[in-house]
């Protein structure tokens, strides 16, 4: 356990009432602040508004639930940003496994709710499609650079890997989505 | 419909900007917290294209209701990871459970900071003991056991957070600048206790290039596997290291040693303790084998490392591993899971090492109530397997052992067995 005073996560010691709200506050204020931004981004990994939201909602109550250890309360966007990366790739990892599980369908990642897809043109969502196909770090990368425009030592900062990963991540990623769209094209 | 103007990148910007204009400014649903910070609230599926349950439930100043929710809710969440409750197919007894392993290493979810270690007892899913990385290690990112049950390697890696600044966010960094570092865990069940040994005289890579650990079976080397198409397997009292690299692997050549999917661990070995099974593929020939590296033999090139089963795309098994595949530990074959045809119903699958083709019928059976996902643990012969499955149309996972095409559930098991050693 760390040394920093916080909410023991076992629940046998609960936060004083103050404490509890003063944390609410806390992240209700950042959810407003953010979280149309966080769902956006989950919307473009997950092509699926009710999903994001349920990400973006996990990963503020993941927030509320640590806020005890944060040792700086300025990290607290990074943890949701986090968070919400993480549950996107989880997200796309269960459907991968539903399908898997169930067979011969469509594409096991492109479960775009029915609502997105009528929202976005055929080139968007097929573009969007070859997208969710990409392994996880891949998607990622390219979702960072050609979304969030992060450069590539940022993408490395928040991908947690080195700068010429990144170069060469995008670039096959990139190679990738072509071959992909292609394929799609034919 | 695609633009034969636009780059890709330009369609991709496209793409992604309009998905995003989807989301209107203001249109965020109200947050709602638990009532207790320690408890995690339960979320329910909202029915795709029907009514949000933002609709039906109230917001967090109901407390009342909100408490109901969270209350049901951890509930549903145990049932559904099989926690305290009996797993579906009925709870694992110590009895059902023989001829497995009787303690295991899960790591905790990458969500958890520290990332701790957690022994297990297979049978019951007690927890027996946990490890937090000792300072200035923030995480353990792998685990692998030896055939004892008390020997464990575990990797650890720094995390810190740090300021990104694009789009007024900011970013929680994974180590990336740093080498991991690679602890010896011995477990005595006696007296629950743990040794943690620091093997700081293993030149660990960089974190973010660790794709896989493997321990040999006498616990007395380890083998690791690199994003970059490479394998080194140390040993570990005198921390020398042999490495092997596919030749002609570049950043861009889109050649991988290890699985890069969600799951599993990329390496096994053979009880020899000589055999190293690693999973190869390329992106752009969409082949996947497993090969078999003899670690006693010279040279260094992987690609003198024997392919025991190759996934074509055609022949008898159209698609390739869908998770790990791991060698038996007498190292006559490959268990995998995969399907015998394109986009067809997965099944565990087990092939000869001698021919490369399918062992028929597989001889732990199979499981058709079930969905695996991947295998985990396999005894000597592949009899017995340690099998992640999808425990109903929900997709939860579930953990388990298949022997004679019965599904056994292994409760208290971590939903997520990414990082999970025996």
């Amino acid at each position: 356990m760390g040394t920093r005073a916080g909410w023991p996560g076992s629940g046998t010691d609960r936060p004083d009432d103050a404490a509890r709200a003063g944390a609410a506050q806390a992240v209700t204020a950042l959810y407003e602040a953010h979280a149309v931004g966080l769902i956006r981004l989950a919307v473009v990994m997950l092509g699926d508004r009710a999903a994001a939201e349920d990400v973006v909602q996990d990963a503020f109550c993941g927030l509320y639930r640590r806020w005890g250890q944060l040792a700086d309360p300025d990290k607290a966007q990074s943890y949701v940003r986090t968070a919400t990366l993480n549950g996107c790739r989880s997200e796309l990892r269960q459907r991968i496994r539903a399908q898997r599980r169930r067979g011969p369908a469509p594409d096991a990642a492109d479960t775009a709710s029915a609502e997105q897809a009528a929202l976005l043109g055929e080139e968007h969502q097929q573009v969007l499609s070859a997208l969710r196909r990409l392994p996880d770090r891949q998607r990622e990368a390219l979702v960072l650079r050609f979304y969030l425009d992060q450069t590539e030592p940022e993408i490395a900062v928040s991908m947690g890997i080195s700068p010429g990963t990144v170069k060469s991540t995008t670039s096959r990623a990139l190679a990738a989505l072509g071959r992909l769209l292609q394929e799609a094209g034919r | 419909m695609m633009s034969p103007v636009m780059s890709t990148e330009e369609r991709l910007r496209a793409a992604t900007r309009a998905a995003a204009d989807t989301v209107p400014p203001g249109s965020a649903p109200p947050l709602r917290l638990p009532e207790d910070p320690a408890l995690r609230l339960w979320r329910g599926r909202r029915p795709r294209g029907g009514g949000s349950w933002l609709h039906t439930m109230t917001p967090l100043a109901a407390a009342a209701a909100v408490v109901a929710a969270i209350a049901t809710g951890l509930a549903v969440t145990h049932s559904l990871h099989g926690h305290p409750g009996p797993p579906p197919g009925g709870a694992a007894t110590g009895a059902q459970v023989s001829g497995v392993p009787a303690y295991y290493v899960a790591l905790s979810e990458p969500v958890d900071t520290p990332q701790r270690a957690v022994i297990r007892a297979t049978g019951t899913g007690k927890v027996l003991t946990t490890v937090t990385p000792p300072r200035p290690y923030r995480g353990f990112t792998f685990v692998t056991g030896a055939a004892d049950d008390r020997t464990f390697v575990l990797a650890a890696q720094r995390w810190w957070d740090t300021t990104s600044g694009t789009g007024g966010l900011t970013a929680q960094n994974r180590d990336n600048t740093t080498p991991v570092t690679f602890f010896r865990l011995r477990f005595d069940p006696a007296t629950r206790t743990v040794r943690l040994t620091r093997l700081s005289h293993l030149a660990g890579p960089q974190a973010s290039q660790l794709a896989g650990i493997a321990l040999s079976p006498d616990g007395t080397r380890l083998a690791v596997a690199l994003h970059s198409a490479r394998i080194a397997v140390f040993t570990l009292a005198a921390g020398s290291a042999r490495y092997w690299v596919w030749p002609g692997t570049t950043p861009s050549s889109g050649t991988w040693v290890g699985n890069d999917k969600p799951d599993g661990q990329p390496l096994s070995w053979a009880a020899d303790g000589r055999i190293l099974a690693f999973q190869f593929w390329t992106e752009s020939g969409g082949v996947t084998q497993v090969r078999l590296l003899d670690t006693t033999s010279p040279g260094g090139s992987l690609r003198a490392a024997r392919a025991a089963v190759t996934f074509v795309g055609h022949g008898q098994v159209k698609t390739g591993p869908i998770g790990n595949s791991i060698i038996t530990p007498d190292g006559t074959k490959i268990v995998t899971v995969a399907s015998r045809t394109r986009g067809g119903r997965s099944e565990v699958m087990e092939f000869s090492v001698r021919t490369g083709q399918p062992v028929i019928p597989s001889p732990a059976g199979n499981i058709t109530s079930l969905g695996p996902w991947d295998v985990l643990w396999a005894d000597s012969s592949g009899r017995t397997l340690i099998v992640e499955a999808q425990s109903g149309p929900s997709g939860a996972p579930l953990t388990g052992v298949l022997r004679g095409g019965r599904f056994t559930p292994l409760p208290g098991a971590p939903a997520d067995t990414t990082n999970m050693a025996w």
